[in-house]
């Protein structure tokens, strides 16, 4: 099939795709709860296994990731663009003077 | 006894030279058939060297009093070599309508010289290819015949040949004070200054700041294919050469972490789409040097993991980026937009890099970033380290797989009628090139053996198992609700791309070569005028009183001091000017070889 008629085909279709989006994102938090109620033995294990996790904060903080990719994101746009941007930024031929 | 073993540098150095002797007709195939030879020829060394695994190193030339070791062949170097070599296969493949021999034959002997580090055993060959880098590298840079390219590839040589003095001065101290050539590791905790030059030089080639302004200065400026080869070597040869020699330096840690936010706050406001994937280098590789920092065999294997992930995928990203170049002539993303229609297999290629650059589950970043994370989350002193990377890997993935999908491909379309008729797909070698990247980011990203079992400490990388749930559900977490934010922001038009460039701290170098011109105008100027503003001072007033005298005295002696002396500055004002100018890369060969002649026969005569 050709590419350009899927990506057209999800375009038209964005509502849908939107809302599997948020499907998704819901599913990700549902994990969170699904594994505190799977694994409760494995708390502050830090273990290898079905549940090991990156950290244990998150074993123990129920949507301790969902929060930090959500903040993280803000604080780096946020610091970014309204706090490094206005020191460093210029006219595109700034240089050239 | 050694078998006898081929550097795979001088396969690809023998076939720069051959290049312009190839008819037309057999071309494209002698460009593909070189970096095949290469590869297979890394992967024949790796074969010698395991046959004959006690016999030392290949390739020792006694040079004078220094055994040369050109061929050290090990779990190390062989894992980089690798991916080396694949990645100029690939290069080439996507630059192969590119008509020009030199530009060929540049990028070549530039991978020559990274294969060439990566193999020496001894410091001094190590620095015979880290300059043969740098020399054949800023071509690519200046091949785009634009000004600016030409200006940022003397910035970038200029960079690089105080890097250069910086390591040779470093390993001449070294080697006068142990009396050893050998490159290994070195002893991080009772460093002397030596090592501490040497340091600077790999970390200035490595990008670490304040040592990195040339890097996303220099590499949005080369040809579209050319800065898919500097995206590839030059760093990762400096993440080789930290591994090598410092494994296990806390401060790496500090500065990796600094590294990787560095580079991530740079590429949120970035407009040029080159420029932002440049400053994504910086960030990738502050993983890779927090690894080193960290030194643990875990560290070290997603290093490695990392870097062998990275060039492909950044590969790709530049592949993108240097498609839309090529097609559309504009990498502003406040000058693009809505591309998908005439570009799809850009864009979907293009994105399959930015997902394994942000370690999407299944691609290739996945499998290696984790790595180094998980090895700074083994150690309670070190979850800072892990958290401040993982906050990294936010902004990698707001940047790659969203804002430059986004705002290329779709968002408002603000393309110039005249770069919308030029838009395509480009041609079938592109595509195939980025087609195979992308396919090795994905192979990678799900078959973990292929990948694991390249890595130095093989039988410890099995036993690391990036797929699991919570895992694989913690990513998820943290990339969706990263890309919630964007498209709320977007919603809220906060992050339109808009036009201006960023400041970094190129603008000390840049400033600092108009001062150099300021002050060969201005004091000259000033003593000048000041010698003329005191013969009018107090020349007048004896004059008033012997006039005869001084008119004498000021028609002979004065005036002629002065005449002469304005004549000499303008002579030196126009030759510095000339300097400046026409002859700065042979003043700079001048100086570097003259340096490097003085540092050897210091060595040789001590």
């Amino acid at each position: 099939m050709n590419l350009l008629q899927v990506i057209e085909f999800l375009r038209r279709n964005l509502k849908a795709v939107v809302y599997c989006c948020y499907g998704v994102l819901a599913l990700t938090v549902v994990a969170d709860i699904l594994r505190l109620l799977d694994a409760p033995g494995h708390r502050f294990s830090g273990a290898t296994g079905f549940w090991a996790s990156l950290h244990h904060l998150s074993e123990n903080v129920p949507g301790f990731w969902p929060v930090f990719g959500f903040l993280g994101c803000l604080l780096l746009v946020i610091v970014s663009k309204a706090i490094i941007g206005p020191f460093v930024s210029k006219e595109e031929d700034f240089c050239d003077e | 006894m050694n078998n006898p073993w081929i550097h795979p540098s001088l396969i690809l150095i023998g076939g720069a030279l051959l290049l312009p002797l190839i008819p037309k007709r057999a071309k494209r195939t002698f460009l593909l058939a070189i970096p095949l030879l290469t590869f297979f020829a890394v992967l024949l060394s790796g074969a010698i060297a395991l046959a004959d695994a006690p016999a030392g190193p290949h390739g020792v030339v006694q040079f004078a009093r220094w055994s040369l070791i050109f061929g050290r062949v090990d779990g190390l170097s062989m894992v980089f070599a690798i991916i080396m070599s694949a990645m100029c296969f690939i290069g080439t493949l996507y630059g192969l309508h590119v008509e020009e021999d030199a530009q060929h034959s540049a990028s070549w002997v530039y991978v020559a010289g990274s294969l060439g580090a990566i193999f020496a055993g001894d410091l001094l060959t190590l620095f015979l290819f880290w300059e043969v880098m740098a020399f054949s590298s800023v071509f690519l840079i200046w091949f785009r015949r634009e000004p600016e390219s030409t200006a940022a590839g003397f910035r970038y040589l200029l960079v690089h040949i105080a890097g250069g003095l910086a390591l040779l001065a470093g390993l001449v101290l070294h080697i006068k004070a142990t009396g050893s050539t050998a490159f290994g590791e070195f002893d991080i905790y009772h460093m002397s200054v030596a090592e501490y030059l040497i340091l600077i030089g790999f970390l200035l080639n490595a990008a670490v700041p304040p040592l990195h302004a040339w890097l996303p200065d220099a590499y949005p400026a080369g040809t579209f294919n050319g800065s898919v080869f500097l995206s590839a070597f030059t760093t990762k040869t400096a993440v080789y050469a930290l591994c090598r020699g410092f494994a296990g330096m806390h401060l790496l840690i500090w500065l990796g972490v600094i590294m990787a936010l560095y580079g991530v706050v740079f590429a949120i406001i970035e407009n040029d789409i080159r420029r932002l994937f440049a400053y994504h280098i910086v960030s990738q590789v502050g993983y890779m040097v927090a690894g080193v920092g960290i030194g643990t065999t875990l560290a070290i294997n997603g290093v490695c993991a990392h870097a062998f992930c990275h060039i492909l995928y950044k590969g790709l990203l530049f592949m993108g980026g240097g498609a839309v170049l090529h097609m559309t002539g504009e990498t502003r993303m406040s000058k693009l937009g809505g591309l998908y229609k005439k570009m799809p297999w850009t864009f979907f290629l293009t994105l399959i890099g930015g997902l394994s650059i942000s370690a999407f589950p299944f691609f290739s970043g996945f499998v290696s970033k984790s790595m180094i994370v998980s090895a700074a989350f083994e150690d309670p002193h070190l979850y800072w380290a892990g958290f401040l990377l993982t906050l990294a890997a936010i902004g990698t993935f707001y940047c790659n797989g969203l804002k430059v999908p986004y705002f290329v491909w779709f968002g408002k379309d603000k393309c110039e009628p005249a770069v919308r008729d030029r838009a395509g797909d480009p041609s079938w070698n592109m595509l195939a090139a980025m087609g195979i990247t992308a396919g090795l980011c994905i192979f990678l990203g799900c078959y973990t053996p292929a990948l694991y079992n390249l890595l130095p400490e093989a039988a410890q990388a099995a036993m690391y198992h990036p797929y699991n749930a919570s895992h694989i559900f913690e990513t998820l977490q943290i990339l969706f609700f990263t890309a919630l934010v964007f498209f709320v922001l977007v919603k809220l038009k906060k992050i339109e791309p808009h036009a201006g460039t960023n400041l970094d701290l190129d603008w000390f170098y840049r400033k600092g070569g108009q001062g150099f011109l300021w002050l060969a105008r201005k004091p000259f100027q000033a003593v000048d005028t000041g010698i003329g503003e005191i013969y009018r001072v107090c020349g007048l007033a004896p004059l008033m009183k012997s006039a005869w005298l001084v008119g004498l005295f000021d028609n002979h002696v004065i005036d002629g001091a002065v005449d002469g002396l304005a004549s000499a500055v303008r002579g030196l004002g126009g030759r510095l000017r000339f300097a400046q100018r026409g002859v700065l890369q042979e003043n700079l060969t001048l100086v570097f070889a003259a340096a490097a002649i003085l540092l050897l026969g210091f060595m040789f005569l001590s």
